[in-house]
This record gives structure tokens, C-alpha cells and sequence, in this order.
């Protein structure tokens, strides 16, 4: 790489500047990340096409109509490596690593619950593999049991399952949300493909 | 000081100032956000007319066939945001500052086309709270539009008021007329400056430098004809009907493009992972695995286009023959993998190769 280095000395001892520039470096280098994947509640769907007239749509919002329904919420990461590159991994286009999952759910029944967890397919084995499930109660990132009489919003920190191989090309979380429970949104933090 | 000391003074400062600072300037970049209709979805369902809530006919477009208007939810897929190490460096910026919003529609009776974009921000730090909402917008018209929810530097309302709050969820919330479709829809969110619009403000497009890999989940396609069962192993044909036959239909989510929609772009090594049936070669024509292809449409012209089939490759998926190169020439309001399966078959998931615009020099 071309370096130009030059020094500027204003005379008189008044001022003093001095610069190095790289003028083969480039102004945008996009491999900054994590990639956060940002997404709506609406973007779940129920397990099966029958199951979607129990489902219903709001602004910002999905949950059951009536009874309890379970949703299944892919998490589209877009591109797996930074910007402008193929990575330098093997599998670059499935590798993942993911390093939080978290989903704000609301609960407006005290006698019904919302619970999550994390699910993966195992690329290499052709199995599935689930994190554990997560109910979302007054504590910020959920308990690991049910806590019926809880309402109101809140965050459910959901821990993602190992992967063997580290590879997969379906994953997402899953809820089971009972009548007059939502998901409201999820936030996933994904590490690129090559990490920079 | 002499005339000529204070003249090179006065050079040394604007150098460094221009090397030095270089960082600071504005930039008009905006991370281009792209999604076929298909991953709109219905508010409710429509069970006495045979609609359900999810892509009613296996389209990469959201139809509403009904007689009367219907409400769907298109969730901004919010990825592929990244920051800068280069001589302009910045970090990760997740909020709602954005130069454009568009909703690609068609337009089938004369009834308007409404859209309104709605968000959940961190205002506040306390788990879900309000509902921010930009001002409603609409097109009318036999035909296809595109229509912007962003005019004059501003979603309008109170999400304009709010928009360097983080995001939790935008979805864009349309009204669709009978005989209606959205056909794609997404959002150019701003890089690094508050409202990023520069004095040329339309929408561009670039010609393709860069690459990089896409990943898609089976979970996410959608089907029309017999029952399907989505889960952690993607999405199978499992119902019983005369014909045992489904129609799949997968969106692609493009990577995040660099400021500009991108014209001329390719598709390399295009992978579709399935599990059942009895896959071999040959099993594309005759059942023992799905009949796929990738299909796309302008955005300008609404011609829809198609690739060649995807063929059995004994390394064990499917693939898009690797040669000639997949190009797609003018800017997609959207794209999917379209398959015909039968019962017994899963698609898992999908990965290919997928050109970006090149990294342009702040504008």
C-alpha cells in the first residue's frame, strides 16, 4: 500500500501539523457488526395453514384468538458475511453463531401464559435441536417456569442450542402463547461469516 | 509572520483538516432493505373464502382476492445493518432514520391502495411500550405503483418525531383493495447521519461490484393446495388431497445493498436443502423430489421472469446449474424459489451467492 507521509511546518513556531495518509485505504469498510436482525411479531406464522385462522394480526403484534396457539418465528439474518465478501470459513453460507435471542412478549391474561425457545435444524445430522423454554414473568429475561398470573411486557432472553457442525439453514424461535398473549418483536444478535 | 509563513499556515490547517477530520463529514448512505410481498401477511383469515392468513396462493406476491378490502402486516426484515472501519468509521446504527420506504403494488380495482408504516422504538427503556406511527399514503389507479411512505424527508407523524430511536419492529400496515397485490416492499435505512437525503433525493440504482452469501429458512416458505407443517426442520408437505401435490413458494431476503437499489446483478451457487422423497437424479421430472426455479420480478417493467429448474446434485441438495450465471438484469420488487412438491417432501432451507452494489463514495 502507497503511503504518502508529509509534514507542514508553519513557520515562526506558531503552529505545527503533521498528517499521515494511507491513500490506498478506502472511506467505507463495511465489517462492522454484529448483524442484529431486527423483526415484528407478525412475522411468525402458526405450524400449519389450518392453525392460521386461530392466529390474529395487529399493528406490531401476533397471538391466538382463541385458546392457545403455538407460532413459528423463522430469524432472516440476510447476508451471513459482511458486506462485499464470500468469507474465509468453510461453510460461510450456513455457518452460525449466534450470540443472543431475545423476544418481548405481552401478556394481558392472569391466567393464561407465553413461553419461547430457540430451535435449530442440524444441517449435517438432518435433526432438530431447541433451546429451553423461557415464560416471560416480572423478571426481565424470564423464568424457566410458568408464572400464570404475570401480565404486562417483558423480555425473554432465550439461550440458542448447540449446533453440531455449526451449520444450519432453518432457525428461529418458537412460542406458545396463551389466549390474550403476544409477541410483540424480537432482536437476534448474529455473528458474520468471517467475523470481520 | 511574513506574508508567505502565514499563507502556509493557513494551507497546513486545511490539509489537515481535510486527512484529519475526514470521519466526521455527513454521509447520505443508507442501507437498502428489500422483501417480496409474500412475507406480508394477512391480518386475520378469511376461512369462508378459502384464505388464510399466511401467502394464500403460494405467491411471492400477497393477493387479496376477497371481495372487499383486507389488512396485512409487511414486517421490515431489520438485517445486514453494518458500521464502517475505513477512513469513515462508524458502528452499527439501528434506528428509524431512513431516505426511503416503498411498497411495490399492483393495483386491480379503484378503490386507493393505503399504506401506513408502523413501529415499536426504545423510547423508553421499559420492554414493548408505544406504537410510533408514520402518515398513512396512498395510490390510485388500474396498474402498478410505488408507493413511497416517505415524502419530503419524513415518514410524517410520530414516528418522524422519534426516528433515532433504536427499533424493535417496523411493519408496514396496507389496506389492499380486491383484485389487489403487494408485490414487494422495503426500506433505505439510514448508515450513519440523520436523515441521509442528499440534494439528488430520488431513488437509484447501481450496477453490481460485490458479493456475498445469502442463507433463507424452509419455516419461511409458504404454500398453497395440500396442508404443510412448519417447524424447526422447515416446512413439509404432509396433507392428503387427490393430487398429493403443493405448491412451495420461498421468499428471498437480498443482503442489504449499499445506498442503491442494484440493476444487473447475478446468482451463483444456489442451493436448495430438502429432506424426503426418494431424491436422485433425474428427480426433479419425475415427483421423487420438488420441481423448482427461481422466479423474479422488474420492478419497473412487472414482468415476471424465470430461471431453469434446480437439478439434483449427488453431493445431496439441489442446485441451480452453475452455468450460465443467473442474471438479473433490472432492479426485483421481489424474488422467491417457486416449487412444486408432493406430499412426503420438506424443504429445509436455501443458500446461494447474491451480487450487492458497490461501496459508493458517500453519496
Amino acid at each position: 500500500m502507497k503511503v504518502i507521509q508529509g509534514l507542514i511546518a508553519a513557520l515562526g513556531g506558531t503552529m505545527l501539523v503533521a498528517f499521515s495518509v494511507n491513500v490506498g485505504a478506502v472511506e467505507y469498510n463495511y465489517n462492522v457488526g454484529p448483524n442484529y436482525a431486527e423483526t415484528s411479531g407478525t412475522s411468525c406464522r402458526a405450524t400449519t395453514e389450518a392453525k392460521e385462522y386461530n392466529i390474529q394480526r395487529g399493528t406490531g403484534q401476533i397471538g391466538p384468538i382463541l385458546g392457545s396457539e403455538r407460532v413459528v418465528c423463522p430469524i432472516n439474518r440476510r447476508g451471513t458475511c459482511v458486506y462485499g465478501r464470500t468469507g474465509n470459513t468453510q461453510f460461510p453460507e450456513m455457518e452460525l453463531t449466534v450470540n443472543s435471542v431475545t423476544v418481548t412478549l405481552n401478556d394481558s391474561s392472569s391466567t393464561t401464559t407465553a413461553s419461547c425457545f430457540a430451535y435449530a435444524d442440524v444441517f449435517t445430522t438432518n435433526s432438530v435441536v431447541f433451546g429451553p423454554t423461557r415464560f416471560v414473568c416480572a423478571t426481565q429475561g424470564g423464568c424457566t417456569s410458568a408464572a400464570g398470573s404475570y401480565t404486562g411486557n417483558n423480555d425473554v432472553s432465550l439461550p440458542f442450542p448447540t449446533i453440531t457442525n455449526n451449520r444450519t439453514v432453518n432457525f428461529g424461535y418458537m412460542c406458545d402463547l396463551g389466549r390474550g398473549a403476544r409477541v410483540l418483536y424480537a432482536s437476534t444478535s448474529i455473528t458474520p461469516n468471517p467475523s470481520n | 509572520m511574513s506574508t508567505t509563513m502565514k499563507f502556509l499556515g493557513r494551507v497546513a490547517l486545511v490539509v489537515a483538516s481535510l486527512f484529519l477530520s475526514a470521519s466526521a463529514f455527513a454521509t447520505h448512505k443508507a442501507w437498502v432493505l428489500q422483501h417480496a410481498g409474500e412475507q406480508c401477511v394477512f391480518d386475520a383469515s378469511m376461512p369462508d373464502f378459502g384464505q388464510n392468513g399466511s401467502g394464500d396462493y403460494g405467491s411471492m406476491f400477497l393477493w387479496n382476492g376477497y371481495s372487499s378490502n383486507r389488512t396485512a402486516e409487511c414486517p421490515l426484515i431489520a438485517a445486514n445493518r453494518w458500521g464502517s472501519s475505513g477512513t469513515t468509521s462508524f458502528g452499527v446504527s439501528r434506528w428509524a432514520e431512513a431516505k426511503h420506504a416503498f411498497v411495490h403494488v399492483y393495483e386491480g380495482s379503484t378503490t386507493p391502495f393505503t399504506c401506513q408504516a408502523v413501529a415499536r422504538l426504545r423510547v423508553a427503556l421499559a420492554p414493548g411500550g408505544a406504537l410510533y406511527f408514520g402518515t398513512a399514503r396512498s395510490v390510485s389507479g388500474i396498474g402498478n405503483h410505488t408507493l413511497q411512505l416517505i415524502s419530503n424527508s419524513s415518514w410524517g407523524s410520530s414516528l418522524e418525531a422519534n426516528e433515532q430511536a433504536l427499533i424493535r419492529s417496523i411493519d408496514y400496515q396496507c389496506v389492499i383493495p380486491p383484485g389487489s397485490a403487494i408485490r414487494g416492499y422495503g426500506a433505505a435505512l439510514c448508515q450513519n447521519w440523520a436523515d441521509c437525503h442528499d440534494s439528488t433525493d430520488a431513488p437509484k440504482d447501481d450496477t453490481q461490484e460485490n458479493s456475498t452469501y445469502v442463507q433463507g429458512n424452509g419455516a419461511d416458505c409458504t404454500s398453497w393446495s395440500l396442508e404443510t407443517a412448519r417447524g424447526a426442520d422447515g416446512l413439509t408437505i404432509n396433507g392428503t388431497g387427490s393430487d398429493f401435490r403443493a405448491r412451495v413458494v420461498c421468499p428471498i431476503l437480498p443482503p442489504g445493498l449499499d445506498s442503491h437499489e442494484h440493476r444487473g446483478g447475478f446468482i451463483k451457487r444456489a442451493h436448495l436443502y430438502i429432506a424426503g422423497g426418494t431424491p436422485g437424479a433425474g428427480c426433479e421430472s419425475n415427483g421423487k423430489c420438488p420441481n423448482c426455479f427461481i422466479d423474479w420480478e422488474t420492478r419497473d417493467g412487472g414482468v415476471q421472469m424465470s430461471s431453469s429448474t434446480f437439478t439434483w446434485n449427488s453431493n445431496g441438495y439441489l442446485e441451480l446449474p452453475t452455468s450460465p450465471v443467473l442474471s438479473v438484469l433490472d432492479v426485483a420488487s421481489a424474488m422467491s424459489i417457486s416449487c412444486l412438491g408432493y406430499k412426503g417432501q420438506r424443504i429445509r432451507g436455501y443458500t446461494m451467492e447474491m451480487s450487492e452494489t458497490r461501496v459508493s463514495g458517500g453519496q
